[in-house]
Parts: structure tokens; sequence; C-alpha cells
């Protein structure tokens, strides 16, 4: 296990907030409020540990937090199945995670100046987005995928670079979908591979 | 990573518990975004209450993110113009249009006559003539009237660069016998 990933027992204890109940009655007024937050409430320490496997920082995990809860408030009648019900909080947790490293990508611009800050301060980062999010990492990845199997490299960069769906790649390669699914599988898992030995300092 | 279904005691039930060894067969095409919630309910049932799958996801999603970031400037073009809507592309025209279209309603009037002045028989009266003038309009603004004949044509320079209200035709079609107060140059 990499060490620089969060265990549940390394995680910062969970914020005491409640839901923002004023808010959420503000801003969802149906008569689905209720549920929702009696959801939130339940759920808010499962969520928050969720988010902070990919934000550390508290601030920014409250903020996270917030998006998400907004989320639940305004498509909790789109949810049809209750047994799904953690699985769906689950997802809108971590596309919300994502959505935030996404924006700080862009914010930081990976900077050399953040790189260098944290090389010389031995701070690898707040968060294990953020630590992970430096130029030498992050071309580390795009390195390993240099040294794909040229099968599994020309899936990936139709799929990450081109931004093309399964289908359209299958076209592309004159395969089959399972064929491009099967290579994709197999090309981000060895990435996943690369990029733990990469999060233990074998850069 | 357990090989077996995690313990969710007071958990929902679900139709069959997955295994952490299928669930992890399973995340790179979560990662890749073939596989949410609403195709898979079961799998993110289990994300939903595994710790150690969790993280392994959270791996995944990092390898995403870095290769988004790397991403070359010339895909970052490309994916945006597969992911974005189709635009209409912002023409930038210079040459005034009512004046181009005045010009050549002119020109091929001209022409018209003067082919029919040639043939025998004909005098060139017949032929409507066509005159443009620059107005101003109830708002103000500059519109141009192509005049041939008893037909008058209304063209509102706003509405060919695509500026003007939206309730208001490009071209408004008008059919009078007075004449027009004054001709282009």
């Amino acid at each position: 296990m990499p060490q620089v990933v969060s265990s549940p027992s390394e995680m910062a204890p969970l914020a005491t907030s409640s839901v923002p109940i004023a808010f959420a009655e503000t801003a969802f007024s149906s008569g689905n409020s209720h549920a929702a937050i009696d959801l939130l409430t339940r759920e808010e320490g499962a969520l928050r540990r969720i988010i902070q496997r990919y934000v550390r920082d508290a601030a920014t995990v409250d903020d996270v937090y917030q998006e998400v809860s907004l989320k639940v408030l305004k498509r909790i009648d789109s949810v049809r199945d209750l047994a799904a019900l953690r699985g769906w909080l689950f997802q809108l947790a971590r596309n919300a995670c994502l959505d935030y490293l996404r924006r700080e990508d862009r914010r930081q611009g990976l900077s050399h100046d953040v790189l260098a800050e944290h090389t010389a301060s031995g701070d690898l980062g707040r968060n294990p987005g953020e630590q992970f999010l430096s130029r030498e990492r992050v071309s580390a990845v795009r390195r390993a995928l240099d040294h794909l199997p040229t099968s599994q490299r020309e899936v990936l960069l139709l799929r990450i670079d081109e931004g093309l769906d399964h289908e359209a790649i299958a076209e592309r390669l004159h395969i089959s979908r399972q064929a491009v699914e099967v290579r994709l599988c197999r090309g981000r898992a060895a990435l996943k591979n690369q990029l733990e030995d990469i999060m233990r300092g074998a850069l | 990573m357990s090989g077996s279904p995690v313990d969710h005691t007071n958990d929902e039930q679900t139709s069959r518990d997955l295994t952490c060894e299928e669930v992890a067969a399973l995340l790179p095409l979560v990662a890749d975004g073939a596989l949410d919630a609403a195709a898979d309910p079961a799998l993110f049932t289990h994300l939903a209450r595994c710790c150690e799958c969790q993280d392994d996801l959270m791996r995944h999603d990092l390898v995403t993110v870095a290769l988004e970031a790397t991403r070359p400037a010339t895909a970052d073009s490309s994916v945006s113009r597969q992911r974005e809507p189709k635009r209409e592309p912002i023409r930038h025209v210079f040459l005034p249009w009512p004046a181009a279209l005045a010009a050549s309603l002119a020109a091929a009037a001209g022409l018209w006559m003067w082919l029919a002045s040639m043939q025998p028989g004909r005098t060139a009266h017949t032929a409507p003539a066509t005159q443009v003038v620059q107005v101003v309009g109830a708002d103000g603004q500059p519109v141009y009237v192509v005049v041939q004949g008893d037909q008058v044509t209304v063209i509102d320079p706003r509405a060919i660069d695509g500026k003007a209200p939206a309730n208001q035709p490009q071209v408004t079609p008008v059919k009078f016998n007075t004449a027009p107060a004054a001709t282009t140059p």
C-alpha cells in the first residue's frame, strides 16, 4: 500500500458541523428536502471520509462536502432505487473530488514554482491529489504511458487525448468494442501500478 | 485487499455482493467513465463501503487526472472540438454587407437594362431602376432601402451581422409606389 495514500485511521477527525439546514431549505423547497437532510445527516461521516481520500485539507473537504450536499438536495428526486442510495452518494462525492482536482490543476497550471516549493520543503502537497499533481510526477505517468505496449497505448491516447468513446475507438482501430475495453483496462491497470511506484518515491 | 464480500450487517442488501477482486477488475472502467452508479449499482454499493477499493479507485482516478493534465495542446483542442457543442463560427465582416448587396443589385440591374436597350424594339425605360438609400430607422440605427421598380426591400445591417433583435426580420420587403427620398452616390 503506498505510504502517501491515507488510510481510514490516518484521516483527520470528522468535522462536527451539521448539515447546512437553513441553506438547504432555502435552496431546495420541495417535499423531499427533509429526506435529503436526513440522508446527509446520516451519511455525512461516510461522505467526508470519501472526500478525504482525494482532498486532505480540512477547509477544502468542507467546501467539497458543501458541493456534494447541494447536489444531493437538488437531485434526490432522481433516485429510484433506495438500495443503491449509498452508491449514488459515493459517485456524487467522487465526482465532486475529481472536479476539484481538475480545477486545481488548471488553476495552478502545474507550475514549476509550486513544484520547487514542494520539493524544497519536503512537503509534497496538502492532499493526495495535490502532492501527486506536481509536474515531474504527472510527467512520469505520461512517460509510463509511452512505455505501454502499442495496442494499449494507442487505445489510451485515443480515449484521453482525442476524447473518443469506446465505439469510436473500435471503429478507428478496426477492432471490437470488447477488445477496446480489454486494452483500456490492461493499460490503465499498468499505469496505476506505475503510479503506485511513483508515489512510493521510485520516480 | 480481501477476496470476500465486505461485511455490511446494517447496510441495504443488494442482489449479490461483489468481491474486492471482482471490483478491482472493473475499476479501470469506472475511472474511464464507462461505468457509473446507474450502470452498475452493485459495484458502487460495494465501493461506498469498502475503504480498500476506494483507495484503489482513487489511484486510478489520479492516473486519469495526470494524463489529462499532460494532454498535448493539439489534443486539447481536438478533445474540446469533440466534447463541446458545435457553435456557429463568428463572422467578422468588415465590408458592409448592405453596401455590397446594393452594389451587386445595382450592377445586375444596370447590366439587365443595358442588354434590354440593345434589343431592337425594346427601350431602356421598361427596365426597373434600382436605387439604394440609407435611412435612419425607428430606433435611430441606419437601415438600407433597396428600391427596384415598385419593390422595396428594407435591410437592417445588424441583422446581417447577427446583432439585430431576434424578433426583427432580417429582410423586410415592402411594396409601395412612392419614389425614394434620395439615391446612392
